[in-house]
């Protein structure tokens, strides 16, 4: 190769416009070691890219990166954007799930208030009417029997004079006791007189 | 009058609801089905149900009064009322008829247990027993221009029902009509 056909070669590699054999042309060039003194200053530049590809990767690189991410730690779930949507669309659904259970159950313990309270105003109702047939019912029966109980007064107080006649007839005896006495007394009366003629 | 037509239904309801309770049919009973709807009559019927609901309201009202009304009503089945007034709504024919079905009603086993009769107003009591029970009072009710029926049925305890008006100290007659003109 002679210095001037690289001249020109390293001056299209500047413009870029070198093909890969003609830099591989270059790079056997400055590697050879033989290189014109004017050129010598272009010499790092292919022999950096010639030492630095047999550069071999070490077997343990991946396991090393990624001991290095996990140095680092994962991404915390709370930075995680995915994470956020999903959530509040799960959030959103259950609050309007809750608050239609809530709606319905509301209503449904409306309604039984509502219920109960006919049931009481049926009830209240039913009780006047009852409480009006009752006493309607009982003022007709007093009205009916308040005679009855008349009589029964009356033969209470016939029962008295019954007891009346009962002493009547006690009265009686004794009366018939007392006749007796007196005939008693009137025969005693008697003797007395007769002890009076003996004793003389 | 709607109120009034609405309280029937009411007790309608529960009539139909309790209809296996009072399967034995009282004579009258054919009277109120056929009366109960027209213009002019009052009808009245309350359950067994709703007597046990009288507790419920227990706290409102006069709590010893209740208590007394609800050993009146303890062993009922039902009451009944049905009420023809005549009013100008009310045609005359109507009432006469009512009135003349009223007091043809065959009352086999039951009893005449006394009429009281007080200015124009004549009711007879008739009664339904059972041995020494008495299973149904039945009070027919008549007055120049307003008849019906007043129908207990249960186990029914007269002297009970007879002290009732002097503990509530109120005119049975008076609320009557006042019942009919809700």
């Amino acid at each position: 190769m002679n210095t001037t056909a690289i001249k020109i070669l390293i001056e299209k590699y500047e413009a870029g416009e070198t093909s890969l054999s003609e830099e591989q042309v270059l790079k056997k060039y400055f590697a050879s070691g033989d290189i014109d003194s004017d050129l010598k200053h272009y010499a790092p530049l292919f022999t950096f890219y010639k030492t630095e590809q047999q550069v071999v990767a070490d077997e343990k690189l991946e396991d090393k990166i990624l001991e290095k991410l996990d140095a680092q730690g994962t991404i915390p779930f709370y930075k995680n954007r995915t994470f956020w949507t999903w959530a509040s669309g799960i959030a959103a659904s259950l609050i309007l799930i809750f608050s239609l259970v809530f709606e319905l159950q509301q209503g449904r313990i409306k309604n039984q208030q509502a219920e109960t309270l006919q049931r009481q105003e049926e009830a209240r109702q039913a009780y006047q009417q009852t409480k009006m047939a009752l006493a309607y019912i009982s003022e007709k029966y007093t009205q009916g029997t308040d005679p009855l109980n008349n009589i029964e007064k009356l033969e209470q107080s016939t029962r008295a004079l019954n007891e009346l006649t009962k002493m009547n007839t006690g009265i009686n005896t004794v009366n018939k006791q007392m006749k007796k006495m007196d005939k008693g007394v009137d025969q005693i009366t008697k003797l007395s007189k007769f002890s009076i003629v003996v004793k003389p | 009058m709607m109120k009034k037509i609405m309280v029937s239904i009411a007790m309608l309801a529960f009539l139909l609801m309790s209809a296996p309770t009072w399967a034995q049919s009282s004579p009258t009973d054919k009277l109120f089905d056929e009366y109960g709807s027209q213009d002019g009559f009052t009808t009245v019927h309350i359950s067994k149900e709703l007597f046990s609901l009288f507790a419920e309201i227990s706290q409102e009202s006069d709590d010893a009064e209740v208590a007394e009304i609800n050993k009146v009503v303890n062993g009922l089945e039902h009451v009944r009322i049905l009420m023809c007034d005549v009013s100008d709504s009310t045609d005359r024919t109507v009432f006469n008829k009512f009135k003349n079905e009223l007091n043809g009603v065959k009352l086999n086993n039951f009893t005449e247990l006394m009429t009281v009769k007080e200015d124009n107003e004549i009711v007879k009591f008739m009664i339904l027993k059972d041995g020494k029970n008495i299973k149904e009072l039945l009070l027919l009710i008549n007055q120049p221009d307003e008849a019906g029926f007043i129908s207990i049925k249960g186990n029914i305890d007269l002297k009970s029902i007879g002290k009732l008006s002097k503990s509530m100290n109120i005119d049975g007659l008076e609320n009557l009509q006042k019942l009919n003109d809700k």
